[in-house]
């Protein structure tokens, strides 16, 4: 169990410092894998950069209305989270859509899944690259 | 659960169950960690995710 962890860990924290992009041939259902992992990562990864309550989990929210950035989060921090959310917004249905896709084979009418595919995995290694 | 969510699901366990073949992994954790990343990228919606913006006051 600890040696199964520590794996998880470790593949965790290398998506999380970029060591993991797509530079080999992967089938659908790998590709969709590693689009998931990365995108589920990455998003984790956005919400510890804010306050949260410790009794509900939710996010802190300033006098008007705004999430609160952990105190010290330098500016070019805040910089890179505006871009990760930007691409999150794109990604996520088209990585979603590429997931249906590879179980079953199927897309919504008039989606051409290349066109998709090609931008989703250059989305997910931007969110990789974000900086 | 509609049939394209359940066909995604049972692939995602026979994939899953491949994985744990490939690692030794026991095939019930190999399947809830697939299930977990596409149910979990499902709930995963960017626009629950508050904005990033500094303190209007932040620098002075």
């Amino acid at each position: 169990m600890l040696k199964r962890k520590v794996i998880f860990v470790l593949l965790a924290v290398a998506l999380l410092m970029g060591c993991a992009t797509v530079n080999v041939q992967l089938t659908k259902q790998d590709l969709a894998d590693w689009m998931l992992s990365i995108y589920n990562a990455q998003y984790a990864d956005y919400k510890t950069w804010f306050v949260t309550d410790p009794a509900t989990g939710e996010f802190k929210l300033d006098a008007q209305g705004n999430a609160i950035l952990k105190p010290g989060t330098p500016p070019a921090q805040v910089a890179i989270l505006q871009k990760k959310k930007a691409i999150f917004k794109e990604v996520w249905p088209l990585i979603l859509t590429y997931a249906e896709y590879a179980k079953t084979g199927t897309v919504p009418a008039g989606t051409v899944i290349g066109e998709v595919e090609a931008r989703a995995v250059t989305l997910v290694n931007d969110l990789i690259r974000a900086k | 659960m509609d049939p394209v969510t359940g066909s995604i699901i049972i692939g995602l366990i026979q994939m899953a169950a491949q994985y744990a073949e490939k690692v030794g992994m026991a095939k019930e954790e190999a399947t809830k960690h697939f299930l977990n990343a596409y149910d979990l990228a499902k709930v995963n919606d960017p626009d629950k995710l508050p904005d990033a913006k500094l303190p209007e006051n932040a620098g002075g």
